[in-house]
């Protein structure tokens, strides 16, 4: 009996639990939290980057306290360790350039702080390394927005950019992680302002201080900050092409592209050379087709392809239309032929919008039509006309 | 912090020693606290109103400087005349408070 006791006793003492930290610079918050779990039987080992490190004992009632360092430094010089031992102060812990932290389980152990105004007097370090972190917050934030910024002000319109080369929730992310860093950061700099004016004022830190709320949102916010930054860096550049479903019959069968053989009736055995869908928040469904016919001696005897956009709205629709007849008139400036083709505006009742351009000695025709939040840019090798089948097309975006 | 310099004034003292001699002089009154006095001789070595002496092993020594000794005095300065106007204070509320307590003190039976 008293050997299995032994033998549970030591693997609780081996046993170790992580937990978030509920705030990075919130001294009194993160005392509480630590006192919390000493009583609850876990004893702090380490700080990480985003929680700490415990290791089981017995529950009991234990004093944590954080001094703030004065200056760089990986643990407190042996003086102090030894004149806080005399206190009755164990050294537990550094929180990485921030903090020092000590405990005690003497009830009767001085207090580490005994003056507000002093204890005020020593977050200076701790408060240049937020400002610190807040500017570099800022730096991050701005190259974000430029990313953004350039995305839009690029050449070829931001509408098609986005459609061709970015992932699912990377615009998005770009756009709100950088100011949700400078939200965090901001507020714990308002949070430690207002610590320091009470402390200024000689009121003592308010402990035991609220913090399983903040703990929360911070867990939240520290989980999804990470994914966001993985996957905008690691991820988002393997997942941003179409993808392909020419084996996917079903995926076919949704995909929205004009067909060869209701343009020209005369063209069988018309080829799937090219099938792909994408989805993004702004564009919910993308499908680009391509189909084409060859004759016997295998020449291209005529083809079609087909970008279909549905957009989130009827302004981004109207916005990615204007892209797409800009965007074709310098497609048509070849190298050598310095012409700058414009698409023409064709009036077609069925649509909201009809655009074209015609090389007739080719048998070639492109156009662009609107239809609500629906658009098409369409590319036509072949006998016929696209203005004859503005009604189909209207049928497909609709 | 005035209890620091006081510590200092007549001899060099490490940290340990200069809590207890602020415990002994204050006869537990004042508690200065190890997180508070670290504080306080990081602050005042930077204010050069204290220097470090001394490292022996673990233990650091500091003594006062001129600057601080000046410092020492206009303190000194500072919480006589605090002293000085409470008790001036003190004595005009009391002698104000006692006026009517003693007339009706004298009625009672």
């Amino acid at each position: 009996m008293e050997e299995r006791k032994t033998v549970a006793s030591e693997a609780d003492r081996t046993a170790e639990d992580w937990a978030f930290c509920p705030s990075q610079y919130d001294a009194a918050a993160i005392e509480t939290w630590l006192e919390d779990r000493a009583r609850e039987g876990w004893q702090l080992k380490r700080f990480t980057n985003w929680g700490g490190k415990f290791e089981k004992a017995a529950p009991r009632p234990t004093r944590y306290r954080l001094t703030p360092m004065t200056r760089k430094e990986k643990a407190p010089d042996p003086e102090r360790l030894e004149l806080c031992a005399a206190q009755g102060w164990q050294y537990a812990a550094t929180r990485y350039e921030l903090f020092h932290v000590w405990r005690t389980d003497d009830a009767l152990a001085p207090e580490m702080d005994t003056d507000p105004v002093t204890q005020a007097e020593g977050y200076r370090w701790v408060r240049r390394r937020l400002i610190g972190g807040l500017a570099a917050a800022s730096l991050l934030c701005a190259v974000l927005l430029a990313f953004l910024a350039y995305a839009y002000f690029r050449p070829g319109g931001y509408l098609l950019n986005m459609a061709e080369s970015d992932a699912p929730l990377e615009g998005l992310l770009r756009l709100i992680v950088g100011p949700l860093v400078l939200i965090v950061l901001g507020l714990q700099l308002w949070g430690m302002d207002r610590t320091l004016r009470h402390l200024r004022t000689g009121i003592p830190l308010e402990r035991p201080a609220p913090y399983r709320t903040r703990q929360r949102v911070t867990a939240v916010l520290t989980v999804v900050g990470v994914l966001a930054y993985f996957y905008l860096i690691l991820f988002s550049y393997l997942v941003d092409d179409f993808r392909d479903i020419r084996g996917d019959e079903a995926a076919l069968a949704r995909a929205t592209y004009v067909d060869m053989t209701v343009l020209n009736p005369a063209a069988e055995g018309a080829e799937l050379w090219k099938a792909e869908t994408k989805r993004l928040e702004l564009i919910p469904r993308m499908d680009r087709v391509g189909q084409l016919t060859v004759d016997a001696a295998g020449s291209v005897t005529g083809s079609v392809e087909t970008a279909y956009y549905r957009l989130l709205t009827v302004g981004l629709a109207e916005e990615l239309e204007r892209e797409l007849v800009g965007r074709y008139a310098e497609r048509a400036n070849f190298p050598g032929n310095e012409t700058r083709i414009s698409m023409e505006s064709v009036p077609a009742g069925d649509l909201d919008a009809f655009y074209l351009k015609d090389w007739p000695e080719e048998h070639r025709q492109s156009a662009v039509a609107r239809l609500g939040r629906s658009v098409l840019y369409v590319i036509y090798n072949g006998p016929g006309d696209l203005r004859e089948h503005t009604d189909y097309l209207a049928a497909l975006l609709s | 912090m005035f209890y620091v310099l006081l510590s200092l004034l007549s001899q060099e003292r490490c940290g340990t020693e200069i809590m207890e001699y602020t415990d002994d002089t204050t006869a537990g009154r004042v508690t200065l606290g190890p997180g508070t006095l670290y504080t306080i001789l990081a602050k005042f070595q930077e204010e050069r109103l204290i220097e470090e002496t001394a490292v022996e092993g673990r233990k650091r020594t500091y003594r006062i400087t001129e600057r601080g000794r000046a410092l020492y005095r206009s303190e000194l300065g500072r919480l006589r005349l605090c002293v000085a106007d409470g008790e001036r204070a003190g004595q005009r509320a009391l002698a104000g408070e006692e006026l009517p307590g003693l007339g009706s003190g004298e009625e009672e039976p």
